[in-house]
């Protein structure tokens, strides 16, 4: 980079000297338009190359990490040296020195750091991305300007050509530079932001905390889900023993006074007396209505409250008995859950 | 020693951090385990504060005869009690094999809904049984003929006798074919609020044989 940037200061110098002596050769003919022009020239040839270097140093700034940035201070050349240097690394020198801080910051808030730097990098990389045409050309600069010290006067002119063919296609080129600078722009104020630790960065974590949250609230949702759930079993508190046969001394006790009851001749005793039948009749009937005040449904996927009215009653307007009938469960008539078991009066 | 002394106080702070319960079975009773189908099952209340009764048990009126409201005393010498005596009782009697609850309803009420570790002995069972059929019932529950022939009730199991509540003369039918045939009153007690109370203070309870509707 260096080498570029001393490379165009000695083409200056050459123009300048071919210039000086031709005005002490040719003094009348050439202190007119064409000395003039010569400069013109010579200083848009130095703009350019110097914001093509910015730009080269900057992508290859993108790469890299705030250690490695550090890494790279201390090993670049003292300030003396720096000061000879062009505008465009003054630009980098003082993006390095603003980059330096987040350093410090670093080591307070480590966790924050390594989503800041992805975050940077992702967007500085999406940035080099579209850069890329710009960037094959000023790799190709770079090129040649790494070999600056011994570039032959052919090579010089190649070079010059090729800025000045540059500057031929700056027209088209143009929109590219502006979304370049934008971008840098966007990046600059990224970085900027996050040394600062504010604006972007607070709204990055809100983000993440929002997503946390909304993270946080699926998860709740979930478990109320799930707690929902285990309240269709619970609301109730029972527990459903069906098809459940204990071992227990107490299990078979219960088994063998069921046996004896199961018996026919048992059973005909229940309703021997009169007085006796009309009383188990009387149950037998009160039984049934609570049979059906227990009849319950559990909930399949794709059930409606309608759904269930229209099987159990033949009429989808019936959902409000369903609805009545499950204060406990359902808070709203549109929104069951599959599994839940709903009470299903007659 | 004080090591001794320490342990389980720190355990107990622990067991009793370890579960909150909001709506305990009284002040020192948060909640209680029992056996039912050799299963084990916590007896709690249901801890929704605004949980209410809906269709179960909150029916107000019945014809009476047959569903009128019963005595606390149905017998002279049959005790009443109440919940937490129940609950003990489960704790005590049932868990050592000593003492049963007995659901006085027919089959089909007790398959429906029932007190947990509860069995079923249907009232009329009792209440027509012969003196054979109830030597019968009496042996399943602990009773020994002696080899005179003599009845031998002194390792007979206790009795909590239960059915759907005041209005419900089940349990009544039930004690008096029991007491017919010489059933020790003093191992018989009667749970009057019956399933009914149970239901109203939320209690756990099991379900046999579960009503499903397509």
């Amino acid at each position: 980079m260096l080498n570029k940037d001393q490379y165009n200061q000695e083409e200056y110098n050459n123009y300048y000297q071919q210039e000086t002596r031709g005005a002490e050769i040719n003094p009348q003919e050439e202190s007119g338009g064409g000395n003039k022009l010569f400069l013109i020239i010579g200083l848009i040839i130095l703009a350019v190359a110097g914001y093509f270097g910015y730009k080269t140093l900057g992508t290859n700034d993108s790469d890299t990490t705030d250690e490695e940035l550090v890494v790279q201070h201390s090993d670049m050349p003292p300030v003396s040296q720096q000061q000879s240097e062009d505008e465009g690394l003054k630009i980098v020198e003082a993006k390095e020195v603003v980059k330096k801080e987040p350093v410090k910051e670093e080591i307070v808030k480590e966790d924050v750091k390594a989503e800041k730097t992805v975050q940077v990098s992702e967007k500085e990389t999406s940035t080099t991305n579209k850069e890329s045409e710009v960037n094959a050309l000023t790799s190709s600069i770079q090129k040649v300007a790494g070999a600056d010290q011994k570039m032959t006067p052919e090579e010089i002119a190649k070079v010059v050509q090729l800025v000045m063919s540059q500057m031929n296609q700056k027209p088209t080129t143009t929109p590219k530079v502006a979304a370049e600078k934008a971008n840098a722009k966007a990046s600059d104020t990224d970085l900027m932001s996050a040394l600062s630790g504010t604006d972007v960065d607070s709204v990055k974590e809100d983000k993440s905390l929002e997503e946390a949250l909304s993270k946080v609230d699926d998860e709740t949702e979930e478990k109320k889900k799930v707690s929902n759930s285990k309240e269709i079993v619970d609301t109730y508190n029972k527990i459903n023993v069906e098809n459940i046969s204990g071992e227990d001394e107490l299990s078979k006790l219960s088994g063998q006074i069921s046996n004896l009851i199961s018996d026919k001749k048992n059973s005909e005793h229940i309703n021997n007396s009169e007085e006796g039948a009309v009383y188990t009749e009387s149950l037998k009937d009160e039984v049934v209505v609570r049979s059906n005040e227990m009849r319950i449904i559990v909930v399949k996927r794709g059930d409606t409250l309608g759904k269930i009215a229209k099987r159990a009653y033949g009429n989808v307007m019936d959902y409000k008995k369903i609805f009545k009938a499950n204060p406990d469960i359902l808070k709203r008539a549109d929104k069951i859950y599959v599994g839940q078991k709903l009470r299903i009066p007659k | 020693m004080k090591k001794l002394l320490i342990l389980p106080f720190f355990a107990s702070l622990f067991l009793g951090a370890s579960e909150h319960v909001t709506v305990k079975i009284s002040e020192n009773i948060p909640f209680a385990y029992t056996t039912d189908s050799g299963k084990k099952v916590k007896v709690e209340r249901i801890q929704d504060t605004s949980n209410r009764l809906t269709d179960d048990y909150t029916k107000t009126s019945r014809p009476c005869p047959p569903f009128c409201v019963q005595p606390t005393h149905v017998f002279p010498g049959i005790k009443s009690i109440g919940e937490l005596e129940i609950i003990q009782f489960m704790k005590t009697e049932v868990a050592k094999n000593t003492g049963v609850i007995i659901d006085a309803r027919l089959k089909s009420w007790f398959e429906l809904e029932t007190i947990p570790s509860a069995i079923n002995i249907p009232f009329p069972i009792m209440q027509n049984a012969s003196k054979e059929k109830a030597k019968v019932i009496f042996q399943i529950l602990g009773m020994k003929v002696q080899s005179d022939g003599t009845w031998d009730f002194s390792k007979a199991k206790n009795l909590t006798i239960f059915c759907n509540g005041v209005w419900c003369g089940q349990s009544h039918h039930l004690i008096s074919g029991l007491l017919k045939y010489k059933y020790p009153k003093d191992k018989i007690q009667y749970y009057r609020a019956g399933f009914q109370g149970w239901k109203l203070l939320g209690l756990t309870t099991i379900v046999h044989k579960e009503i499903k509707k397509k």
